[in-house]
């Protein structure tokens, strides 16, 4: 096409075209976290959260400060990345503040922003022989536990070998971390290799990071190792294809963390035959579960009304690499529980029974299949029947009258508050005990002048590492203090307990056993006893 | 401007960490909500039984085999893994999705078999289910790297500075492009390797880290450029100052220091009216530098416009030039519209004003000529076009399995007349026809233009002249050892090297031997010849006149005059 030249170069009558374009400025400064000092030579680059807020770069200067002016107004985050520092972005709505706003007129300050060193893992992959392979895929996968026992893994950015095999992941957030080598793209009937040289998720090992170090040394040797599958049908309880289902497979690593980078799921066809293919040899369940249930709780949020949607099944399989397991799941309707709720000791009823809603979870928090909680109701009596129950459960409440909190469930005498209960049949007599009476913690956090710390975030761990362990555990606590240095814990079972101030940035592995454990020294203790509230203070180390 | 292939830059390959939520228990359900948008039904069909190709990957130099060399499939739709050879050098790869696919074999320190291959330099081949499939010898070439370290103005390492080696190529006669062969990044130290390079002299270009890729997806308006400058020379990249690298064989060319120099940025907005003086939304405006030296940094950026409204930030500063195009509605009906506006950005230029006007009408985007054969109307003939920027600077696409000229074929009517699209800029006529006939000449308005012509000055009618009088060289490639070399490639050059820098020249030709080492050229025009068979051809740099004139060395003289059939024997060299 020929291009005709028109050039004019003028004012715009504005308003003849489009509304005035409203300006602001927004300047700080980067600072290294550990050290305080300036960060010089380090990249910003300004986001609009709509998306006609064109993006913007800059870079700091000798003094690590940096100044955007002509902003369009507008909200905005901040990205900020430097060679030796984990890239950050301010500005995003968990991290405390919200957007930046950008406002017309007066320039906007926004401080000091401190940047976290970031660790480096640096390694070779090598072949069956010792020799080096070159453009293989390394990634870094984060270990996170926002709960107890729920640890997963979230991918970070992946590095190509270099031709003698060498890689270097870097700008790692301090952590735990599983490192993979593999071959091929994206979409190849390949399974990562994990270190140290496993093709079995079970037996990777986790490298710790720490701030500003390097971890070397770390040597992965790549075997062939093509993804397994699993294959089969699904019957429902009369025997026919259950194509209402959704089959999903579930790591049973025996930590819970689950190093597959996709969903394996399927929806069988009209036959009830599925398929879930590029799976990491290793052991899972096959969880089925229902299509129209889950759609359900989508829409409302809840389990309410969901009682008969569909039956649920669970059994084990083992993959092997390059092999398709054929299993036939038979599912069916689950069981029953029936039970009881209790006041401090007597029978609920009438309204306030009403008011409650009881849940059975299951210790896979992390994925679908009959891990799916399944709630109820209480009625004015103070009974309660769930439905569509079956395998191992632990039991808690969703909703609660005010001052009334939860104590602790008990199923067939034993306790099952803290440990699973195995569905195996329909089941009556089970109590949900609730207090309005419960050991309470009220605490302080102040710097080590005396001040209050503001947004401080408090992690409240029982002494036994057991209790970390426990998906859900009641044992473990966060809390986050107010502009006093305050903060406050509604109800805690009574017991040994630990507290300790910890870095929000933190957050995703405060849950980690491992974390916890390296909390101990630096922790508070204390003992929080029923009906009574257990005061602490805690105070900043720097 | 369809001529030039400007290079999509790859989006960083990294993907970014992302921070997961508290999973609480509501949340949770939401979760499994959304599961359900993963999921869709799954064919459980089972595959072909698959077809098994086999070969052997040795060292070109010595003979030697490669234990370990990545062996796998490439193009077609294969999502079989790479297999590794044995000690032997040996592979069997197993394939069960039928296709057309290349071999790519790759071993550290080694060139990759595909690498920096033109698509008809890349031997392509059928898999049919249940075939076994002898691929026979895979030679590898040693490979050279390029290693060294990025840094700013004061000395810091740039992590994520995106490095390129590029190079000129001359795949045809007459057309030198930059290709850019391999791509890397820089660790946070700065340190780059490039490796896996076939020896030879490259351009290494820095550029600042991209926006993470996100932007992309959320802002159609993000600026796709990033500064770069090379050596220690300040402002925009340019050609003249590259670095330059000349690899040795085998070798490691270590400790290149590149420092990126501090660009400056600015805003560019404005808004674009349409002749009638409305303002125009539904189109986009581009942004593209005045001069199409076009190593990275020097991208363009498109706004897609709603409210006839257009910015774009963060732009180095430098000479761009705007473009834009509208639909105008009119009682006569839809009209096309189009502006372009030369800027010089030195700091921000805000209230432009694009105005759109309507295409001249007279401006011819074709021609139509006659072919003629042995001087009468020649029926049903192929003519090929090749359009030509005649641009020293032309970037050649990313990607090495494609390298397509602009331009098409036609087909003459019976009465000899034919029709050509396109043609802006340099056009090359050639015949695409049966090798029983040649091309002769091409007049335009009784001027010679065979060897090309600017479609916008030239004059008609144009004339293609055939002849029936057709030179034959003809002959057979030797090896050393006296045995047939198969398949070798063989050029056929002028002896005057001014021929050999005209595009698509007639006068410089590469053929490739058949399996007896036989091969046969037709339609020289008549003259003096010199005819090679060079081993390890590199069919992107084959027409290099530095090669051409090296291989005198090695080459055949021969003549041929117009219907003359000759016969010459060579050895690969």
């Amino acid at each position: 096409m020929i291009l005709f030249l028109l050039a004019l170069l003028q004012a715009v009558p504005q308003a003849q075209t489009h509304a005035p374009v409203r300006t602001g400025q927004l300047s700080g400064r980067v600072i290294a976290a550990d050290t305080g000092a300036p960060v010089r030579s380090a990249d910003l680059r300004l986001m609009g959260l709509k998306p006609d807020l064109s993006p913007r770069i800059a870079t700091t200067d000798d003094e690590g400060r940096f100044l955007l002016s002509d902003v369009t107004v507008g909200q905005y985050t901040l990205t900020v990345s430097k060679a030796g520092f984990v890239r950050q972005s301010f500005g995003l709505k968990k991290d405390g503040p919200s957007a930046f706003e950008v406002t017309p007129g007066q320039p906007i300050e926004l401080g000091d922003l401190a940047l976290r060193r970031g660790g480096v893992i640096t390694g070779r992959v090598l072949d069956v022989a010792g020799d080096p392979l070159a453009d293989v895929t390394v990634q870094a996968w984060r270990l996170t536990y926002m709960t107890p026992a729920s640890g997963r893994v979230m991918s970070t950015r992946s590095f190509p070998t270099n031709d003698r095999g060498e890689f270097r992941l870097y700008g790692l957030q301090p952590g735990r971390y599983f490192v993979s080598a593999s071959l091929g793209a994206p979409g190849m009937a390949e399974a990562p290799t994990f270190y140290p040289g496993t093709s079995t998720t079970a037996d990777a090992l986790a490298i710790d990071v720490k701030a500003g170090q390097e971890s070397s040394g770390v040597s992965i040797q790549l075997v062939p190792n093509p993804y397994g599958a699993v294959a089969g049908t699904v019957t429902d309880s009369k025997g026919g294809p259950y194509t209402g289902a959704v089959v999903g497979l579930i790591s049973a690593r025996t930590d819970g963390v689950s190093l597959n980078s996709v969903q394996l799921t399927a929806i069988p066809d009209s036959t009830g035959r599925f398929k879930i293919v590029n799976v990491s040899p290793g052991d899972y369940r096959v969880e089925v579960m229902s299509r129209a249930w889950l759609e359900k709780i989508g829409q409302t949020g809840t389990g309410i009304g969901t009682d008969g949607l569909g039956e649920v099944a669970s059994i084990p399989v083992t993959v092997m690499s390059g092999r398709t397991e054929e299993v036939a799941v038979q599912a069916g309707p689950g069981f029953r529980v029936r039970g009881q709720v209790f006041i401090d000791g007597a029978l609920a009823s009438g309204a306030t029974a009403t008011a409650i809603r009881v849940a059975a979870y299951s210790p896979s928090t992390t994925i679908s299949g009959t891990g799916a909680p399944a709630g109820a109701e209480v009625l004015p009596d103070g009974s309660f029947v769930l439905t569509g129950v079956q395998g191992e459960r632990f039991f808690r409440v969703e909703k609660l009258p005010g001052n009334v909190h939860f104590h602790r469930a008990m199923a067939a005498g034993l306790d099952a508050t803290e440990r699973g209960f195995k569905v195996t049949a329909d089941v009556t007599g089970v109590e949900i005990h609730l207090t309005t009476r419960p050991a309470r913690i009220e605490g302080t956090v102040r710097d080590a002048a005396g001040a209050p710390i503001r947004d401080g975030s408090i992690v409240v761990f029982s002494t036994q590492r057991a209790d970390w362990m426990m998906p859900g555990s009641l044992r473990y606590h966060t809390a986050r203090s107010n502009a006093e240095g305050a903060f406050m814990l509604a109800s805690i079972p009574a017991g040994s307990y630990l507290a300790a101030l910890v870095p929000a940035e933190d957050r995703d592995r405060w849950a980690d056993p491992e974390y916890l454990e390296s909390l101990r020294p630096i922790a508070t203790p204390f003992t929080a006893a029923t009906a009574s509230t257990t005061t602490i203070s805690l105070v900043a180390k720097r | 401007m369809a001529h030039i292939n400007r290079r999509r830059r790859s989006i960083a390959r990294s993907s970014y960490p992302t921070y997961p939520t508290y999973p609480t228990y509501p949340t949770y359900l939401t979760y499994l909500t959304y599961l359900i948008f993963l999921l869709s039904p799954v064919s459980a069909q089972e595959p072909n039984s698959p077809a098994l190709i086999s070969g052997r990957v040795v060292a070109a130099e010595t003979g030697q085999p490669l234990r370990g060399a990545t062996v796998q499939l490439a193009g077609g739709s294969s999502q079989t893994p790479p297999v590794f050879t044995d000690l032997d050098g040996r592979f069997v790869l197993p394939e069960r999705r039928i296709g057309r696919y290349a071999l790519h074999v790759s071993k550290p320190g080694y060139v990759p078999s595909v690498f920096g291959r033109l698509a008809d330099s890349i031997d392509y081949f059928e898999v049919l289910a249940g075939q076994r499939i002898d691929r026979g010898t895979i030679r590898l070439q040693v490979a050279t790297v390029i290693s060294g370290r990025v840094q700013d103005q004061i000395g810091e390492p740039v992590a994520d500075a995106s490095v390129t080696a590029w190079r000129i190529e001359y795949p045809q006669p007459g057309v030198r492009m930059w290709r850019q062969l391999k791509d890397t990044s820089t660790n946070d130290l700065g340190e780059f390797r490039l490796h896996g390079l076939v020896p030879g002299r490259y351009h290494v270009v820095a550029s600042r880290p991209a926006l993470p890729p996100e932007s992309f997806a959320r802002t159609p308006d993000s600026p796709v450029f990033v500064a770069a400058t090379m050596g220690q020379s300040a402002g925009l990249p340019n050609l003249s100052e590259p670095i330059a690298v000349d690899t040795i064989r085998g070798g490691e060319t270590s400790g290149t220091a590149i420092t990126l120099a501090h660009t400056r940025f600015a805003r560019v907005s404005g808004s674009v009216i349409d002749s009638t003086g409305r303002p125009v939304s539904d189109t986009s405006v581009t942004l593209s530098p005045a001069h199409s030296d076009g190593l990275p940094g020097r991208r363009g950026a498109q706004v897609y416009l709603r409210t006839g409204a257009f910015t774009f930030s963060s732009v180095p500063v430098g000479e761009y030039r705007l473009t834009t195009a509208a639909r105008l509605m009119t009682k006569a009906g839809l009209l096309a519209e189009s502006a372009s506006l030369a800027i010089s950005l030195n700091e921000d230029l805000n209230g432009l004003i694009l105005k759109t006007e309507t295409e001249a009408p007279q401006t011819r985007v074709g021609a139509i000529g006659h072919v003629f054969l042995d001087g009468a109307p020649a029926p049903t003939t192929r003519i090929q076009e090749m359009l030509w920027s005649r641009d020293e600077n032309f970037i050649a696409s990313e990607s090495p399995d494609v390298l397509s000229f602009p331009g098409g074929a036609s087909t003459t009517r019976a009465d000899g007349l034919f029709g050509i699209d396109g043609g802006e800029g340099w056009v090359v006529l050639r015949y695409a026809g049966s090798p029983v006939f040649a091309l002769k000449s091409v007049t335009a308005g009784g001027v010679d233009v065979t060897d090309g012509f600017d479609m916008k000055r030239a004059a008609s009618p144009f004339e293609v002249h055939l002849t029936s009088r057709v030179s034959t060289i003809s002959g057979v490639v030797k090896d050393a050892d006296g045995g047939a070399a198969a398949a070798c490639d063989v050029v056929v050059f002028a002896d005057d090297p001014a021929s050999w820098k005209l595009p698509f020249s007639r006068r410089v030709v590469l053929v490739r031997a058949d399996e007896k080492g036989e091969f046969q050229v037709t339609g020289l025009p008549a003259g003096q010849y010199l005819a090679a068979a060079p081993a390890d051809l590199d069919r992107a740099m084959w027409a290099d006149p530095n090669r051409l004139e090296r291989w005198r060395a090695i080459a055949t003289a021969v003549s041929i005059a117009d219907g003359e059939k000759k016969t010459i024997a060579l050895k690969r060299k």
